[in-house]
């Protein structure tokens, strides 16, 4: 199998591209929030910096998604670098596999360390390890998992801006997927319903990731929920996945 | 044949297998959800999984609200009321938020106040015992409306760690509410449990003053027996 | 030999908004192996086409073809071919040990075979000095001769080269032509793509000419070069041998006492060294001039226009 090293050289091209000042910005962000909150909020500067991390990795996280998502594939085809790599005795199931596993290591990686930074402060803050907070990290980890491999399929078919586009549509679609039910039955024209029902059936609901607000609470969540979750989202991403490789089968690389 | 299977068929096999997948388990992971009351409204603002931050952000607004209006009359008991419950429409576990919106408008807006705790109440199951304290309250002070008051203390007794004024409170809730037997019972619970001193004094006041009452007033004879006998082993224990 | 590129009526049609492009015409071809294939053809013929089909980047239109006996998508068979793509895009991002490592690895070499063979290739390219250089700070230059080395790093039986010397310095350009004649030294086939004819003329054995998506000419090099004209120097020639002999050469010159005498048709060579013995000269030398494969290519060009 060849998925290993096609992955491994996406991943140092990744590092090399200097990802890395995302995690910096990132951490710019929360030490920032931590201190600015603490005037605005009445003892509740905590919840508040816990919450503007989460989602400040939220953010970081799915921009570092889509933009190595978007990017691994096309850029293989437009700058021709594929053709040595499809010279080789590579499978076109190997290239997509290797590719969406580089893209998703560099982003698992860099949330990794945002999620390091992240536990530090709140660990200083809080004055004890703040471990309860990776419950709603992992979940955002597999949601960054899904928006790599749909960057990764609509980077197959179209330009890496227009994929770009549609992968943040995704990612704002597939958290108000809970609102289409309720506009299938308002909808006036059957084309809206239609498509309202299209995506509703289609789409992943993303909402499912969140539990960021329980998390912070410190609400009690069973693990079957949070094990339930991560596979649906591994499904979702294996769907991606079964999808570009569909895509880049049939594709021709002249 | 075999190998055009294999290469063309099994994608989309793959794909249809996995999609089939999907569906009970989205279902499985709607029924935890109920089950755990993890599951939200259909919130009005739109926030695409940034709802906590969105909540934070009015939560923050609201603050400045507050400190911005002298007095609160009907409007701003409107305008406030709507705030915090699109906050906890965002954040349904932001305790601060139900307290402070509840206590904000538990004298001129009681009713407004008993609403937004008892949502809170609703979307928590093990919320401190101060939020249901706090529509207490409003409930007993300020609506006057004792049965109500103590629906909302028997939630806030429940809690391991409530205070014991609080037992108090609902003692004398039954009290007024016209339950005298059971608020006799509580009283001689709370004689009885008393840890400190002034607590136990506290409580041999109300139950002579109670007893009292009943023997004096009080039709039912039993119970006139029974507030007799009790004041007698009190006063012996004493 | 054996046959180790085989196409059969291969065609290639490009689909574009404006127009379609039949950029391969019912190309049906033959290499053995063993040689090196000159693929010569004028700029859009369809040469980096073939190569795209064959290597199954693109799928054809109509027709097959075979490598090694496998058919084309046969992952198996490029276990032993090289390529060298025409524009030398690569990973931009890795050194070009690492870039070497990187197909060693593709290649399940182990560690040492790797490290062996990327330190073999860098030198035989030249690059050594460059070994921890990014590509993106490559010349052209320096570009194409890391994708002759990637192109070997599996010690190919078959070497697919699209243009591989063209940004090449003169000195680089001798360094791969010899380079590529120890390829086939080896007893490797080596498909060179090109338009420097003289570089195809000097090393391939064989050539195909394809123009417009067709084949119009293939052989090897010696049997398609027609003999052009045949040079014959002689000696004591009398007016009345030299007016005989006019009648039958092009020309007919007198260099250093001899005499230079250009004789264009093969079958008036016969009579004309007749013509001198029999007058009393005597000739020192007969060269036949062949063709120049541009001469072929221009006229092989001409004739299908
Ligand atoms: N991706 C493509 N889409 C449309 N047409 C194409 C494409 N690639 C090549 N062509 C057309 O196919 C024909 C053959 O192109 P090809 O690249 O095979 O030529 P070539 O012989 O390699 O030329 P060169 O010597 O310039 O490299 C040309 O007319 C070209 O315009
Ligand atoms: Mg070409």
């Amino acid at each position: 199998m060849n998925i290993w090293p096609i992955a491994q050289s996406s991943f140092k091209e990744s590092m090399r591209q200097k990802i890395l000042y995302v995690i910096v910005i990132f951490s710019f962000i929360t030490i920032l929030s931590a201190l600015l909150y603490k005037t605005l909020a009445i003892n509740q500067e905590v919840k508040l910096m816990k919450d503007v991390g989460l989602a400040a990795m939220v953010v970081l996280g799915v921009l570092v998604a889509i933009f190595t998502g978007t990017n691994s594939i096309s850029r293989e085809i437009d700058s021709k670098t594929i053709h040595t790599l499809l010279a080789k005795p590579v499978k076109r199931s190997e290239f997509v596999l290797g590719k969406f596993l580089g893209a998703g290591l560099t982003t698992l990686f860099n949330l990794a360390i945002m999620t390091i930074g992240f536990l530090i402060i709140v660990a200083i803050v809080e004055k004890g390890a703040p471990f309860y907070l990776l419950k709603a990290i992992v979940l955002t980890a597999v949601e960054l998992l899904i928006l790599v491999s749909a960057s990764i399929f609509f980077s197959t078919i179209f330009p890496q801006a227009i994929s770009t586009i549609f992968a943040l549509l995704l990612f704002l679609v597939g958290h108000v997927t809970n609102l289409l039910p309720y506009l299938i039955s308002k909808a006036e024209t059957i084309g809206t319903k239609i498509i309202a029902s299209i995506f509703y059936y289609l789409l992943p609901n993303l909402q499912y990731f969140n539990l960021r607000a329980e998390v912070v609470n410190n609400l009690s969540i069973p693990v079957s929920l949070i094990l339930l979750t991560i596979i649906y989202g591994i499904l979702y991403a294996a769907i991606g996945v079964v999808l570009s490789i569909f895509v880049i089968r049939g594709k021709d690389f002249a | 044949m075999n190998k055009i299977f294999f290469k063309w068929g099994i994608i989309p096999l793959c794909f249809i297998v996995l999609v089939l997948l999907l569906k009970p388990i989205s279902l499985s992971i709607d029924d935890i959800r109920r089950i755990q009351g993890l599951e939200r409204a259909v919130v009005a603002t739109p926030n695409f999984g940034f709802d906590t931050i969105l909540a934070d952000i009015l939560w923050v607004k609201a603050i400045q609200y507050l400190g911005g209006i002298p007095k609160i009359t009907e409007v701003e008991g409107a305008v406030i009321y709507k705030m915090f419950d699109r906050i906890t429409d965002l954040d349904p576990q932001f305790t601060e938020a139900y307290k402070l919106g509840g206590l904000t408008l538990s004298v001129e807006e009681s009713e407004k106040a008993i609403s937004l705790l008892e949502k809170g109440i609703i979307n928590n199951k093990n919320i401190e015992w101060t939020v249901p304290y706090y529509a207490s309250i409003s409930a007993f002070f300020h609506l006057k409306d004792y049965k109500e008051a103590m629906r909302f203390l028997e939630i806030a007794v429940k809690a391991p760690d409530h205070p014991p004024h609080i037992d108090r409170l609902l003692a004398t809730a039954n009290n007024l509410a016209g339950y005298k037997e059971l608020s006799l019972d509580m009283w001689q619970d709370i004689y009885k449990n008393a840890a400190q001193n002034y607590e136990k004094d506290l409580a041999y006041k109300n139950l002579v003053k109670l007893s009292e009452e009943i023997i004096q007033s009080h039709p039912d004879k039993d119970l006139k027996e029974k507030a007799k006998a009790m004041l007698k082993d009190v006063e012996i224990k004493r | 030999m054996a046959v180790i590129i085989k196409t059969e009526a291969l065609s290639k049609v490009y689909n574009t908004r404006n127009k379609n492009t039949q950029a391969l015409d019912n190309l049906t071809l033959e290499v053995e192996s063993g040689c090196i294939f000159g693929y010569l053809g004028p700029n859009g013929a369809g040469k980096t086409t073939t190569i795209n089909i064959l290597l199954d980047f693109i799928k054809p239109t109509y027709g097959r073809a075979w490598i090694m006996g496998k058919e084309i998508g046969d992952v198996k068979a490029k276990e032993k071919i090289g390529f060298m793509p025409e524009n030398p895009y690569f990973y931009t991002h890795l050194t070009s040990w690492e870039f070497l490592d990187f197909f060693g690895r593709i290649f399940h070499l182990d560690k040492t075979t790797r490290r062996n063979r990327t330190e073999k290739l860098l030198e035989m390219v030249g690059l050594k000095k460059e070994q921890k250089t990014l590509l993106k700070n490559f010349s052209r230059g320096m570009l194409q001769r890391i994708g002759i080395a990637q192109a070997l790093i599996n010690e190919p039986d078959l070497v697919f080269l699209d243009e591989p010397i063209a940004s090449l310095d003169p000195i680089g350009r001798r360094e791969i032509r010899t380079l590529i004649k120890k390829i086939k030294a080896q007893g490797k086939t080596v498909f060179f793509c090109s338009h420097i004819l003289s570089d195809v003329e000097q090393i391939c054995d064989e050539v195909a000419i394809l123009k417009e998506g067709r084949l119009i000419e293939k052989g090897p090099l010696n049997k398609l070069l027609n003999v052009k004209e045949i040079e014959v120097i002689a000696q004591g020639l009398n007016s009345e041998t030299l007016e005989a002999i006019n009648k039958l050469s092009k020309k007919t010159t007198s260099v250093d006492g001899n005499w230079q005498i250009i004789i264009e048709k093969e079958k008036d060579l016969p009579s004309t060294l007749d013509i001198i013995q029999k007058g009393g000269g005597r000739y020192l030398s007969v060269v036949p001039h062949k063709e120049t494969l541009e001469e072929l290519f221009f006229s092989d060009i001409e004739k299908n226009v």
